[in-house]
């Protein structure tokens, strides 16, 4: 059963036989239902009837694959269908029935799976009280990712098992919630679960204390009985110096954000009186050479939420703590003080968190030392005390001071730095570039003698740290913050965005190296990335190489070209179903992005993928008028477009200032006429005598019974009668070829793809020239050149209404390629693209997924992208970046260099500004994510508010 | 002051103000304050993929034509018991599907109408014509792919890249200066973006029902850092950059933002008294009828809306497969009806049905093939109900076909339009308030009909 490979080939083998052999007059198979939602790891039992053939038996595949397998489930004889225990909620996965007497007669059930309905039995707490609350859900059907949703409103949740939830929020109104769960994917949302909300604030048993816990305001306190407990930490040194840190400590039960530190005194007075309890004391103390002394500093630390990430401590001194709590006769202050008698200064840090654990810090720090410390973790829940001891390790004597501690530099410059170790007479260090001895060709070297050389480019986050390491103690170290800014990321970035998917740092680098103009030149000898085979591609295979070449393809000119000419020379999987029907049109494209025009064209005529797109194949084989589809949109789309063109692209008015036709109904139909005759191929490649049956590989064959031999006239152009069907053909594509519009329309359209929306027409014009040639016409490497090297693509500072729109998918691979995201096959997310108007390889119709005149709303701009960015789309593309940057939750772990310098707002920003911007983030946009940024609950927060909004920027969505 | 409908002229005037500070580009406003319009009018288009089999769905009941409706069905005719009936006052007497008595009741009521055979039409045609040589005929008739794009582009013989419902709001704008005061979606598919909607001026916008436009990025804890992110992001769409075309893609997320917290209000603001059923085309016109509420207050004057039930494609087990679909299209069709009455606006909005093409009347196996022609349902006060208009193929035709070769295309019983989607569409954008001249530019193929008007609008 494994051997999938095998038999997947051997049916793609059957049918090709088939098809090749099939009688006319072919059955038919149907197979009931056409398409339907099976839930993930269940079955459900499909029916095929096969019509005109006395073998009415069916084989059954899944995605091609005979019988199945265990990654898009599986099918047994009789067309029950299993789907398989895990998969992409919301994917699909096609069920063909084949018939045995007629392999090429096969129907699809297009299976749609989905995570079971998840349903709750129970909730814990119920009723739940005001305020902070988890929430343990009890029930059956859940699965990873499900989602808790409070009156529709999801929480914060945390799979535990196909039976338990958890999840945290806030409980603010009095009134009952409805809870559902909410499995991944579609239609798999549980009943509603009424869950009370109450403001009863249970009983208080047992000793007050003081609190350290800290409450919103707003809410109803709900003390549970309070523990005390007492924290001793003793910090010694080393012989000579040691550091007591005494803590009573008391701490509440229930935990509330610890947001609100200036709420605390309201919600304190809400307390019942505390009179029998002492408050506790923390001090520490430490002894030492008399002449030091130092201060402790104590600090209460809490979590709001224990299992969600967003939950960041908030520090609160003691002593204000201490000062805004109700009176208590009987208990002083609780205060923390440290005195150390060790150089000079000796800091005693608590940091009781909501696990109910205390963290004690001893730090000491001197000129001549660097830091120790020593954290203890007592779990104090009910206990009324706890000691632990804090030992630091001696610290070392030994520190590492570097010069200059922060330099600028260009790509490829070099800075000397100087090391000072104090502490010891060994004076070696060693030298590191972003922690990496030595450095590399990424980050920058360093030299055994502190002489670093920045990288050929700017590294992505735009800085890097040059650090020092005593050879005497490797803890100790000192670094110092090179900043290295391209004076040439913008042009460098623009251009890339203009010519590729979007820059990545090894490909700036190489172009910075090479140039723009051999950087071209290399890029038209680079060899294609590959396409699917034929006779075994899915429609998904199909999808997946035209995302992955895009995204990591070398050949990037190629594919964005392909992509250009995807959209003029269209092709889409609502009618060509199959993967084999699709991928020819891609090797089309990709064979031709940089050879001559005319042959393109010739060949997507000849091509049997178009010829079943837009209905060439067998026309005027089946009785009836030649099929004009394709002759008339290989005119209006493919070449010259409706109307006539000056050379800048221009169109041509009569003197009623009425455009004027291209061409005619009749020219159309003599197109057709001259077109008739082709069919599909078959294996052998030998030109038939009659019409074969759809069969892709290869071009369309003639069969030159069925050619009309009439005279015909093609936009004022002759074709004799009684040319052969090749000679027919010909004198057709030249007529088109050689019609003046087509290096105007040509050039308007790929301008519009690659460059701007709105070139002026004398670039239009330069590029229309360099298509008309120098005696070769339509030398597809002459226009491309024109359009990437032209001065109005390559002006660094361009006028107002420059630039273009990213489409969802090009945007959605320039974010990836800058970040570096692993987006995993495309199949498993293209059905998001649907949502955002680019089904891919799925444009609704022949004129593709936009229109390339289509208009800004309420502007005189052309903005062809536009078409397909509505609001909606805008959400939907938001939330798309926002899965991909923060999954795995809490975040992509490709993103940790911008958590890493996210303490830092103005670092963050200046990273995601250089990642994605090339430095050229509007002072605006900085401005509003700097205001956000402090706000931020975490590090992880804060990386993940810079990328987001800046993803979704005007600025990034525009290259310009 | 609350209206009937729960939001209250006060509390949008207060979200408009607090919409221009965030928005704050020179222009940009959904609404000018008070400048309400008084004639507002929908079209929604329900919209059956795959080809709902028109022959089941209305059937003739005098006896003559339902025994020859019988004798081409055999298997699939529905017992004439079964049928719900509904008289036309000049061809007689007919029966609905026993999945929609709904339908039937509204019939009644004179809300209801039956177009019979509309199909795709370069121009009229004959069965004589549809079969010689060069006569102009759709492309690709009953292809899916094809006749879901033409019907939606509204043209038969070429390719299209907007739909006929955009195209129709383009002139009521451009012509007219409807919606002049808002900037709210005013051609709206639901689920998914439907070419239909599209036109050159305006933009579809697709809704999901229960999407609202959320993001999921701004469920963030603490609140504070969920205001701090949005605030951010507000600020960022709404400050002019130098660059018009950045300012255009922020102006699309400002209209996104702005568009959030009115859709969540219209999820809140209506009860319906009847409710809608909780199926996929219910959820779809609940959500219409949402938007609808919300017209007064965004001074929408004009406003096209798609939705859409798929699986009329019944080539086997059509019995159960119809009769689920179109009871699923008869119970969503009444209570959005009921919605529109309930918001005062039943006179104003019309809903009308379009499917790929109807069905063969000759079974094959369980079910129907592919055919051309197909029987329409149009909804609405401002609908002439009580009617079928458009002469109903005659099943003794059918039964005579070799002799007659009326009504049908072929021998399988495919119907041969006697309408054109043009005339059929045309007569729902002259009722929306376009001019001759408007729907020759809208349906290119119209000028070659002689009516323009089927006359179901009042």
């Amino acid at each position: 059963m494994r051997a999938d490979g095998h038999r997947r080939l051997t049916l793609a083998l059957l049918l090709v036989v088939a098809a090749a052999a099939a009688p006319a007059g072919a059955q038919t198979v149907r197979v009931s239902p056409t398409a339907m939602n099976v839930l993930l790891g269940s079955d459900r039992r499909l029916t095929a009837t096969v019509d005109g053939a006395a073998n009415t038996a069916v084989m059954w595949a899944v995605n091609g694959i005979p019988g199945g397998n265990a990654s898009v489930g599986t099918i047994d004889a009789t067309g029950l269908y299993t789907a398989p225990r895990s998969a992409v909620a919301g994917s699909r996965v096609g069920v063909h029935a084949v018939s045995f007497a007629n392999p090429a007669a096969s129907a699809t059930c297009v299976v749609t799976l989905v995570n079971p309905m998840p349903s709750v039995t129970r909730i814990n707490p119920n009723p739940v009280p005001l305020g902070r609350f988890t929430l343990q859900v009890t029930g059956s059907n859940f699965v990873p990712g499900a989602q808790l949703l409070w009156n529709a409103n999801p929480l914060p949740t945390v799979f535990q098992s196909a039976t338990l939830l958890t999840a945290t929020g806030v409980a603010t109104l009095t009134l009952p919630a409805a809870i559902a769960v909410a499995n991944p994917g579609p239609g798999a949302t549980s009943v509603p679960y009424v869950l009370s909300v109450v403001a009863a604030a249970p009983t208080r048993t047992g000793p007050i204390a003081t609190a350290t816990a800290i409450r919103v305001g707003t809410q109803t306190p709900t003390r549970r009985p309070e523990s005390t407990r007492t924290l001793t930490s003793t910090a010694t040194s080393s012989p000579l110096r040691t550091a007591t840190s005494t803590r009573a400590a008391t701490e509440t039960m229930t935990r509330i954000p610890a947001t609100a530190t200036a709420t605390r005194i309201a919600t304190n007075t809400q307390r019942p009186p505390s009179t029998e309890t002492p408050r506790p004391a923390a001090t520490a103390t430490a002894s030492a050479p008399p002449t030091l002394t130092a201060t402790a500093t104590r600090q209460a630390t809490e979590t709001a939420t224990r299992l969600a990430s967003t939950a960041t401590p908030t520090t609160v001194m003691a002593t204000a703590t201490n000062s805004a709590r109700p009176p208590s006769t009987a208990t002083p202050r609780p205060t923390a003080t440290a005195t150390a008698s060790a150089p000079p200064t000796l800091a005693a840090t608590m940091m009781p968190s909501p696990m109910r654990t205390a963290t004690a810090t001893m730090m000491m720090s001197a000129t001549a030392r660097t830091e120790a410390s020593r954290t203890v973790m007592p779990t104090t829940t009910g206990s009324p005390a706890r000691t632990r001891t804090a030992t630091p390790s001696a610290a070392p004597s030994v520190a590492v001071h570097v010069a200059p501690a922060a330099a600028n530099l260009q790509p490829g410059a070099s800075q000397q730095f100087q090391a000072t170790v104090t502490g010891t007479a060994n004076q070696a260090v060693v030298w590191q570039v972003n922690a990496t001895p030595g450095g590399d060709s990424s980050v920058g070297t360093i030299t055994n003698a502190g002489l670093y050389t920045a990288p050929a480019s700017a590294p992505s986050m735009g800085f890097v740290t040059v650090s020092a390491v005593s050879a005497a103690n490797g803890a100790a170290r000192g670094s110092a913050m090179v900043a290295i800014q391209d004076p040439l990321a913008v042009t460098y970035g623009r251009f890339l965005d203009q010519a590729t998917f979007g820059p990545t740092q090894a490909l700036t680098a190489h172009v910075a190296q090479i140039g723009i103009p051999a950087f071209i030149d290399e890029q038209f000898a680079m060899p294609e990335s590959p396409w699917p085979a034929l006779d075994t591609a899915q429609r998904s295979d199909a999808v997946d190489a035209f995302f992955a070449n895009a995204l990591a393809g070398q050949d990037q000119l190629r594919q964005r070209v392909i992509y250009a000419l995807s959209e003029i020379i269209v092709e889409a999987m609502n009618k060509n179903t199959n993967g084999d029907e699709i991928v020819p049109w891609l090797q089309l494209l990709s064979r031709n992005a940089f050879g001559n025009y005319r042959t393109l064209l010739k060949e997507i005529t000849l091509d049997a993928s178009m010829g079943k797109y837009l209905d060439l194949a067998n026309s005027g084989l089946s009785g009836g008028a030649p099929n004009e589809n394709f002759p008339r949109e290989v005119m209006q789309l493919f070449s010259i477009g409706l109307y006539q063109l000056n050379l800048d692209g221009s169109v041509q008015v009569d003197a009623h200032n009425v455009p004027i036709a291209t061409y005619t109904q009749a020219d159309v139909q003599q197109m057709a006429k001259a077109l008739t005759g082709w069919t599909y191929g078959n294996s052998s490649g030998t030109p038939p005598s009659y019409g074969n049956f759809n069969y892709y590989p290869g071009p369309m064959l003639p069969v030159a019974a069925y050619h009309n031999t009439s005279a015909k006239t093609i936009l004022g152009h002759p074709l004799p009668a009684n040319q052969s069907i090749q000679q027919d053909l010909d004198g057709a594509i030249d007529i088109i070829f050689q019609h003046p519009n087509v290096g105007p329309f040509l050039a308007t359209r790929l301008i519009r793809a690659l460059v701007t929306s709105n070139p002026s027409p004398a670039y239009i014009a330069r590029v229309a020239t360099a298509f008309n040639g120098n005696g070769t016409r339509g030398d597809m490497q002459a226009v491309i050149r024109a359009i990437l090297l032209d001065p109005e693509a390559r002006n660094d500072a361009p006028p107002a209404n420059f630039g273009r729109l990213r489409t969802p998918m090009q945007h959605t691979i320039a974010l990836a390629r800058a970040l570096g995201l692993d987006l995993g096959p495309a199949d498993q997310f293209a059905y998001l693209f649907y949502d955002m108007n680019e089904g891919l390889l799925d444009a609704a119709s022949v004129f593709g997924h936009y229109s390339p005149s289509y208009h800004i709303p309420m502007t005189p701009l052309f903005g062809p992208e536009f078409q397909i960015y509505a609001a909606s789309d805008a959400v939907d593309r938001a939330n798309l970046f926002y899965g991909f940057m923060y999954s795995p939750w809490p975040i992509n772990p490709v993103l940790q260099p911008f958590v890493n310098v996210a303490a830092d707002p103005a670092a963050l920003v200046n990273a995601v500004d250089q990642a994605l911007l090339y430095g050229r983030m509007l002072p605006a946009t900085r401005a509003a994510l700097l205001t956000a940024l402090p706000a931020m609950p975490d590090d992880n927060a804060r990386a993940l508010t810079a990328l987001y909004l800046t993803s979704m920027s005007g600025e990034y969505l525009v290259e310009h | 002051m609350t209206t009937e409908y729960g939001i209250s002229r006060r509390s949008f005037l207060q979200l408009g103000a607090s919409l221009g500070m965030v928005l704050g580009l020179g222009g940009f406003r959904w609404a000018r304050a008070a400048a309400a319009v008084s004639d507002y009018k929908a079209l929604v288009c329900l919209f059956m993929f795959g080809g709902n089999d028109g022959h089941n769905t209305v059937v003739p009941l005098e006896s003559a034509q339902y025994n020859a409706y019988v004798a081409a069905r055999s298997a699939l005719a529905l017992p004439q018991n079964q049928l719900l009936p509904i008289a036309d006052p000049v061809q007689g007497a007919f029966g609905l599907h026993y999945a929609m008595p709904e339908l039937q009741a509204l019939y009644t009521q004179n809300k209801l109408a039956v177009i019979a055979n509309v199909g795709m039409l370069v121009q009229p045609t004959s069965y004589a014509q549809f079969n010689a040589p060069g006569f102009p005929l759709p492309l690709n008739l009953r292809s899916h792919a094809d006749q879901v794009v033409q019907m939606q582009t509204g043209v038969p013989n070429a390719s299209g890249s907007t739909g006929w419902g955009g195209r129709t709001v383009d002139v009521m704008e451009a012509t007219y200066g409807y919606n002049s005061s808002t900037a709210f979606p005013v051609a709206i598919s639901m689920e998914a973006p439907a070419l239909f909607c599209e036109g050159a001026i305006v933009q579809n916008v697709s809704l999901q029902p229960g999407n609202d436009l959320d993001q999921d990025a701004m469920n963030l804890y603490p609140p504070a850092a969920a205001q701090a992110r949005a605030a951010a992001q507000a600020q960022m769409v709404s400050t002019s950059s130098g660059n018009t075309m950045i300012d255009a893609a922020n102006h699309v997320m400002a209209n996104a933002l702005a568009l959030n917290p009115l859709l969540k209000s219209a999820a809140g603001s209506v009860v319906f008294q009847k409710p809608f059923p909780s199926t996929d085309i219910g959820n779809q016109l609940a959500d219409i009828a949402r938007v609808i509420s919300l017209n007064a207050q965004l001074s929408v004057g004009r406003q096209v809306f798609f939705c859409s039930l798929g699986g009329f494609d019944t080539h086997g087990g059509q019995s159960y497969q119809q009769w689920d679909l179109l009871q699923q299209v008869s119970q969503a069709l009444d209570a959005f009806y009921s919605a529109t009455v309930q918001l005062g606006l039943s006179n104003q909005v019309t809903t009308f049905t379009l499917s790929d093409f109807g069905r063969t009347l000759q079974p094959s196996g369980s079910g129907t093939d592919h055919g051309w022609g197909n029987h329409h349902f149009v909804l609405g006060d401002a609908v002439r109900g009580g009617n079928i208009y458009g002469r109903f193929p005659l099943m003794t035709n059918y039964a005579n076909f070799n002799a007659s070769r009326d009504d049908y295309a072929d021998g399988r019983g495919v119907m041969l339009p006697v309408a054109s989607l043009a005339q059929y569409g045309a007569t729902l954008g002259r009722w929306f308030g376009a001019a001759d001249a408007d729907l020759s530019a809208i349906f290119p193929t119209l000028p070659n009909f002689g009516a323009s008007d089927l006359g179901f609008l009042s």
